[in-house]
């Protein structure tokens, strides 16, 4: 603990040395002068200190401010720099001897510029909460005053403000006496309480606007067209500040300072705290933390890196990229890793996560006495070489791609589901997968990849759940109204949706099947809200000039397989990072967007570097992943790490998924659940489709999902008190214990040691043979009983409610 | 054979009531190695004394065992290839199943095989007959050498199974390294490579795990070479419209752009793979030329769709292209679906000038990359007719593989699809010869806008036993066409749930007649003559019905309806009291109820169908069966309106002036309501809207011309209307106009 205090301290204090470099930051591209244009004019600077050796931080406090003239501009102790009268000054920050400059331009410092309503006025409605969709923002309002959510109509706000109730709401002659501005300060009952004070900027800014005549602006005023947020990132000590300062750059390409503007929410309040200057306040608790931006339809994220500072021991070997982004990360947060796993856990580990169920009890013994230095490797190609692979990651795009039986014939989603299989049994590069399913034609039986499309049906559910599944971009809210926390409008939305507009279905030559086809015709969607038709267009790209006669969806698969699509091989290996860590570097694992950042984003890039340069090669990932010595973790804590969720620093064990915990308890008690329709032995991993869940009360009360939504979030891993009391004393389960063909009665039969038979039991069981404590327990226990087979389900069923059973650890 | 089918007949024990009816749905195994002995057992339904089983080739020999046993010689000169067999029994001559003679060893499947462990071992190559279990697979184990290639061919639905086969090949490891398990319209197949010298396993189910009898298969694991050249399923789209083995040319690229055409001579046959293919020709002289795409009906999972440009050059020499027509899928004759004769291959005529080049781009909206034939050809009308027995509990949904069986005072159904080919419309009579004494079946035409109907077969109470071939045909002027016969591959408890699949057998339409035993029921149809009235009105028909007294009798209710009339999409069956003799049937013209009846002259009949009791002798448990009886045919005739307005033609008027003209108004079917007529056309000749009163048998048309109405004799038509039984009805009058001064 001497040695962490010690280590904080001097990280607070290395502008004492001389190496340090202090910066200055004006929000100005290029060098150039920054602008204070009009008497409201401010501007938010920066002052960092550079350590040569250390991580840079925020000294904007701290610095001595000074100005050159000192009557052009005056600066405030926090940096704020606002206008005094016309011409150019010098900033100088000083700080221990160093010094940074800046230099600033004043001009029409006399006078008050004419705000734009929508550009200026509207995001203080945003800032304030005034059109959240909690209040005035919500479809219908709040007491009968109506603002668009989140001020993304600013035309009908300006209606609504200015002439709806006959004006009522704004008093030109007298702007503080407005019904709004008295609402706003709370001098009039209003539910949302008081948002502002009297005499704050922003309150000054929206009386001022007012005694301008409440203007609506001009349409060809210069209007934001991005923000850009300083700095980005920060690796902050815990309970130190960072000022943040936002810029907007205009259509003019000018820039302006919005700091002050914006509206601020920090993702984990527990660590990092936001004022609305955008002073971010790091907590005691370590890790990373975001706060997330939004100016109108913008959004940006400041990402924060709070240190732990533990000493760092040795790491494990760093085998991959993996590893080398992982441990680079942990070292920054100075987080020591777990050691790496013995062998009986890592085999029963990754034979969980690739095959989907328990290794066998050969496996466990053959495993232990290899003595191949890359055994590890070794079971990895072979798991994923088996068949079982295939079946359990059928299962997971399964449930995904939606492939619910509903009212369809069998034969449907057998289909769907068999070509899942095949695809994934060979290695189909996934490109080429999600190509084949996005512009599937045809019907089931000629082309079971049309499955997707059975089972979606509507145009609307297509384009959220491919810009879900496969670009981690949830749009649904883009359907009504802009998204609220990323840049997507109705336009995108409905030009995303044009793709799936020629989408048409015929009969097939199977009875209850439709064939799917491109019907000849331009391809366009309605935008509701401007009543004009919207042609393809990729997320973030231009319109598509297609002909009647081409496939929107071809395109659409074209533009979404590119190696150069920023939104394609990084959905996929964070869904499959989350597979085999809980986690994805992104949570939820499908909602990638700039205000959720990745938590190691060098990481998220280099899986989806490695993942593009493979040629979109699943396995290859899959094996990168599961060799890593991140992977291999123990997830036996450290005095360190115990907390850690979100830095890989070890293991995080999770409950088995239902259909590999019954397979898994069919296993070990030797007696297979028997699906209706399906073979004896089938496993619940590779059940094809949701009808099996209603008849198996397990699979229910364990979450299997029912494939009615394209997000994973539908398997619930959720514990509960039905799964254990299904554990510990259901028909099922006894009849599984004490089955005559059952491992408990043949074990009761055997005339080895009752030692070879306990080893055997924990070998079948948990992949390792027992402690001698284990050992002397069980031998006690059975001895007691012998002959008895109770004495053997005993045994089987105490473990089997064991954590180390139930859990992948 | 109808000979030898006769003694067989004669020769069979006097039978209790016998309602079953012989269904021969497979044999096990279902084929033999050519020049071998096979022990084979007949799998199927009423198969009761079957001592005799009929192939299409006397070199199938089979000679009965112990029951369903029978030990069958494939001598040397059997072709290779399918063949058909039929039984004959008790009760009648069944429907055909497929038997294969091979020419690879065979093998049977031991029935123990159902894991990987205990896979059976094969010898290759070899012909494996199994049959899939219910929720089991069947597996099989072979050793290959490194890079020795191997095929594995599935036969199941070529030999009438339902299974719809998936296959599975794992190395020794259990690793699956190849699988079929996507193929539903056809059989799955492989052709592999062994990476290494080991052993492999095969692994064969119904992709949703059903199985039983029906459920065989023929697996041939062998070298290419010697892989069985079974002929695919092909729909009856494709064997009614065959195609030469070859085509006469090949699709050259690049012919993917309008600018870059392929040239064909016509007539064409071009076979190539579906892309966006273009392909341009001309002819010599005007003639209707009939393109045709042939893809989906080989068993590809395509959509063909084709584009036919007319270009034409500017007079600046620049050349234009207009687009003419796009042809997509071909639809089966309606009224005839069951039949399966649709297709979604594109066909159409294209009205060609001489030196004109067109062009015709054909794509796939499945983008399957399928093979395909282009067909071009002169338009030549012709048609060819479809047949197929219908057994008694056939409805919408459910169809059986059947076989037509008369007992005495019996009836029993043929359904018959038209299949009109480059626009013939002629009507069509299908006429049945061959019959045996005792057995008659009234002739019917099939209207030009009609191609479904049904030929019903009905005995005397005195009629003989006999067995053998009937003839139906087709007459259409100087066009005479045999029916051929359809058979399902295997029989459908519900057309909206399982696939129906259609094929031909080759040798002929069988009848059996008994007199061992009455039908338990039979219609009579009203006195023969043609029953007449309009749209909107009805016809009253009575019919009688008579029951067999030594049958316990009906459960409960039965029914009658009429059905078979085009456009009568609501059947309303009459409930009958269980001892009824006779019954009223009422026609209701009106459309509604999804009735869509159009005026012409066509055949309806007469069914009854009930639930009987029935004992197939003292011994037995006594079932409930479904029975049904047909009537003959009754003609029934159609008319647009219940008036006839006659109208003097030529009527005549002169430019600028006025003429009265007098219509003659016949009102028939107990019609007497008022009739509105309007004038329309020809250009400049005008008429005030005519209400002619109830009751007026005469009327008076008032027309005026304009100064420069067109002069000369034109038609003309007046659109009549009247209202009846709360119908409106239009029909229009066409007469000629003349214009002159």
């Amino acid at each position: 603990m001497k040695r962490f205090l010690f280590l904080t301290t001097f990280l607070a204090l290395p502008a004492a040395y001389a190496e340090t470099k202090l910066e200055l930051h004006t929000g100005i591209p290029g060098g150039k002068p920054a602008v204070l244009k009009g008497k409201d004019a401010s501007l938010q600077l920066v002052a960092t200190a550079v350590p040569s050796d250390k991580a840079p931080f925020d000294v904007t406090r701290s610095v001595t401010w000074t100005v050159e003239p000192a009557s052009v501009l005056t600066i405030s102790k926090t940096g704020v720099a606002t206008p005094l009268t016309d011409g150019t000054a010098t900033v100088i920050a000083t700080s221990d001897g160093t010094k940074a400059t800046a230099t600033i331009n004043v001009t029409g410092a006399a006078s008050w510029r004419t705000a734009s309503f929508t550009h200026e006025i509207v995001p203080l409605f945003t800032k304030y909460g005034c059109n959240g969709g909690g209040c005035h923002g919500k479809s219908e309002g709040q007491n009968g005053f109506k603002l668009s959510l989140l001020g993304f109509e600013p035309g009908e706000d300006y209606e609504h403000l200015v002439f709806e109730s006959r004006g009522r709401r704004l008093f030109p002659a007298a702007p503080e006496n407005s019904l709004l501005m008295l609402k706003a300060t709370g001098e009039m009952p209003h539910g949302g309480g008081a948002r502002m004070e009297r005499g704050t900027p922003d309150y000054l800014a929206l009386v001022r606007w007012m005694e301008q005549g409440a203007p609506p602006g001009n349409p060809d005023d210069p209007h934001p067209v991005s923000i850009s947020v300083f700095p980005p990132e920060r690796l902050l000590q815990p309970e130190s500040t960072q000022q943040l300062q936002v810029t907007a750059q205009y259509s003019d390409d000018s820039f302006r300072d919005i700091t002050t503007s914006v509206q601020y929410d920090s993702a984990a309040k527990d660590m990092l705290e936001v004022s609305s200057t955008g002073l971010v306040k790091a907590a005691k608790l370590t890790g990373d933390a975001a706060v997330m931006i939004r100016y109108k339809e913008m959004a940006g994220v400041f990402r924060a890196t709070i240190p732990l500072g533990a000493p760092m021991g040795e790491f494990p070997p760093e085998r991959n990229f993996i590893d080398r982004h992982v441990f680079a990360k942990l070292r920054t947060l100075g987080l020591p890793p777990s050691a790496v796993c013995d062998d009986a856990t890592f085999l029963r580990r990754v034979t969980l996560d690739i095959a989907g169920r328990v290794p066998t009890t050969t496996e466990a013994e053959s495993f232990a006495a290899d003595k191949n230095p890359d055994k590890r490797t070794a079971l990895v190609d072979r798991l994923l070489a088996s068949t079982d692979y295939a079946e359990y990651f059928a299962g997971k795009w399964s449930a995904l791609l939606r492939n619910k039986r509903g009212n369809s014939p069998a034969r449907t989603t057998y289909a769907f589901h068999g070509w899942l299989r095949e695809s994934l049994n060979s290695n189909k590069p996934y490109d080429q997968f999600v190509r084949e399913i996005l512009a599937a034609s045809g019907s089931i039986s000629g082309n079971p990849a049309t499955g997707w499309y059975r089972a979606v049906t509507k145009s609307q559910d297509q384009l959220q759940d491919v810009a879900q599944v496969f670009c981690g971009q949830r749009l649904q809210c883009a359907q009504c109204h802009h998204h609220p926390y990323e840049k997507w409008s109705q336009q995108d939305y409905y030009g995303f949706a044009a793709f799936f507009s020629t989408v048409a279905r015929k009969p097939a030559d199977e009875p209850g099947e439709e064939a799917v086809f491109n019907q000849w015709r331009d391809a366009f969607a309605l935008n509701p809200k401007t009543q004009k038709n919207v042609k393809p267009t990729p997320l973030g790209g231009q319109v598509l000039a297609l002909k009647p006669q081409d496939d929107p969806r071809r395109s659409l698969a074209s533009w979404l397989t590119a190696p150069e699509n920023p939104f394609f091989a990084k959905m996929l290996v964070n869904r499959y990072w989350k597979h085999f860590f809980g986690r994805g570097l992104v949570e939820p694992e499908d909602d990638m967007r700039v205000t959720n950042p990745a938590t190691n984003p060098e990481l998220m890039d280099g899986l989806a570097h490695h993942f593009t340069e493979s040629k979109f090669n699943l396995k290859a990932l899959v094996r990168s992943i599961c060799l890593s010595s991140t992977y291999q973790l123990s997830s036996l804590p450290n005095e360190h790490n115990a907390t850690d969720r979100q830095n890989f620093s070890r293991f995080f064990p999770r409950r088995l998924p239902a259909e590999v915990l019954l397979d898994a308890i069919d296993t070990v008690t030797g007696i297979p659940t028997k699906f209706a329709g399906q073979p004896a032995g089938a496993r619940a991993v590779a059940l094809p489709d949701d009808s099996f869940n209603a008849g198996n009360y397990f699979l229910t009360v364990f979450g299997r999902p029912d494939n009615t939504s394209a997000c994973e979030c539908e398997r619930s891993q959720d514990s509960s008190l039905a799964q254990s009391l299904h554990l510990l004393n259901s028909k099922g389960l006894q009849e599984k214990l004490s089955g005559a063909e059952g491992r408990a009665a043949a074990l009761a039969k055997d005339k080895a040691a009752p030692e070879d038979r306990i080893r055997r039991v924990f070998l079948t069981l948990n992949a390792r043979t027992p402690t001698a404590e284990e050992t002397k327990k069980a031998l006690d226990y059975v001895t007691a009983r012998e002959g008895k087979p109770a004495a053997w389900e005993d045994l089987i069923w105490a473990l089997i409610n064991s954590k180390e059973f139930l859990f992948n650890h | 054979m109808s000979g030898r089918l006769l003694l067989f007949l004669l020769l069979a024990p006097a039978a209790i009531a016998q309602l079953p009816t012989a269904r021969l749905d497979g044999l096990f195994p279902q084929g033999g190695r050519i020049g071998s002995e096979v022990e084979i057992t007949i799998e199927g339904s009423d198969l009761e004394g079957v001592k005799e089983l009929l192939f299409d080739h006397p070199g199938l020999k089979a000679t009965p065992v112990e029951g369903t046993k029978f030990k069958l010689t494939i001598a040397a000169d059997v072709p290779a290839g399918l063949h058909e067999v039929r039984v004959s029994g008790r009760y009648g001559i069944s429907t055909s199943a497929v038997f294969v003679a091979g020419k690879l060893l065979e093998a049977k499947d031991n029935g123990a095989n159902r894991s990987r462990a205990a896979a059976m071992p094969l010898t290759l190559p070899v012909t494996v007959n199994g049959i899939c279990e219910a929720d089991a697979a069947d597996f099989y184990r072979f050793t290959a050498t490194k890079d020795q290639r191997i095929t594995v061919d599935c036969a199941a639905q070529r030999i009438d199974s339902p299974l719809s086969a998936v296959l599975s090949l794992s190395n020794a490891d259990g690793q699956e390294i190849a699988a079929r398990r996507i193929s539903m319209d056809r059989d799955p197949a492989f052709d592999f490579t062994a990476p290494a010298e080991g052993e492999y396993t095969l692994g064969i189910h119904d992709l949703t795990w059903r199985g039983g009898s029906p459920y065989h298969y023929r697996l041939t694991v062998s070298s290419p070479q010697e892989s069985p050249a079974l002929p695919p399923p092909l729909p009856l789209a494709a064997v009614v419209t065959p195609l030469p083995a070859k085509a006469a040319a090949e699709e050259k690229e690049p012919n993917d752009a309008a600018t870059s055409p392929q040239n064909l001579t016509f007539p064409a046959d071009v076979a190539g793979r579906l892309d966006e293919d273009w392909f341009s020709f001309t002819v010599d002289k005007a003639r209707t030329v009939v393109a045709e795409v042939h893809s989906h009906r080989l068993g590809e999972d395509s959509d063909p769709v084709m584009v036919v440009h007319k270009v034409t050059r500017e007079a600046k020499g620049e050349e234009k292209s207009s687009q003419l027509s796009e042809f997509d899928d071909t639809a089966g004759p309606a009224g005839a679906e069951r039949f399966r004769t649709g297709t979604r291959d594109p066909s159409g005529s294209i009205a060609c000038e001489p030196g004109v080049t067109y062009r015709i781009m054909v794509t796939d909206r499945f983008y399957s990359g399928s093979p395909y034939r282009l067909v071009l050809r002169e338009a030549k009308p012709d048609f060819q007719v479809l047949a197929m027995p219908e057994s008694p509990v056939t409805d919408g949904k459910t169809v059986q593989r059947w076989t037509s069986l008369l007992r005495r005072r019996g009836s029993t159904v043929i359904n018959v699809a038209l299949l009109r080919r480059d626009g013939f419309d002629e009507p069509v009579t299908l006429k049945v010869s061959g019959l045996p004494a005792g057995v008659s079946a009234q002739e019917i035409t099939l209207p030009s806008t009609i191609s479904a109907g049904v030929i019903i077969l009905q005995s005397t109470p005195e009629v003989k036993p006999w067995a053998g071939r009937i003839q139906i045909t087709g007459h259409a002027g100087s066009l005479t066409h045999p029916a051929r016969e359809v058979t399902p591959r295997w029989s459908v408890g519900d057309t909206g749930a399982e696939r129906l699949d259609m094929r031909l057998s080759t040798d002929g339409f069988v009848l059996a007649v008994t007199d061992a035993e009455a039908a338990p029921l039979a219609v009579e149809a009203p006195e023969p003559r043609v029953y007449e009235s309009a749209l909107a009105g009805s016809i009253e028909l009575p019919v009688k019905f008579i029951r067999d007294a030594s049958l316990k009798g009906f459960k409960g209710e039965w029914e009658a309806a009429l059905s078979g009339l085009p456009g009568l999409r609501q059947r309303k069956p009459v409930k009958l009291s269980a001892d009824a003799k006779e019954a009223k049937l009422v026609l209701d013209l009106k459309r509604k109820d999804g009735n869509e009846f159009q005026p012409g002259t066509f055949t309806c009949y007469v069914t009854a169908r009930g639930t009987i009791k029935w004992k197939g002798d003292e011994k037995a448990k006594e079932k409930e069966l479904v029975e049904a009886a047909w009537s003959a045919p009754i003609q029934i005739k159609i008319e647009p309106s219940p008036v006839a307005l006659t109208v003097p033609s030529p009527a005549v008027i002169a430019p600028g002036g006025k003429a009265e003209i007098t219509l003659k108004v016949e009102r028939r079917f107990g019609f007497n309501e008022a009739v509105t007529v309007e004038l329309a056309g020809p250009k400049g000749v005008t008429a005030e809207k005519l209400t002619i009163s109830k009751d007026a048998k005469e009327a008076k048309l008032t027309i005026s011309a304009a100064a420069d109405a067109a002069q000369g004799t034109q038609q003309a038509t007046l659109n009549a209307k009247c209202s009846w039984n709360g119908q409106e009805i239009p029909w229009p009058v066409k007469f000629n106009l003349e214009v002159k001064p």
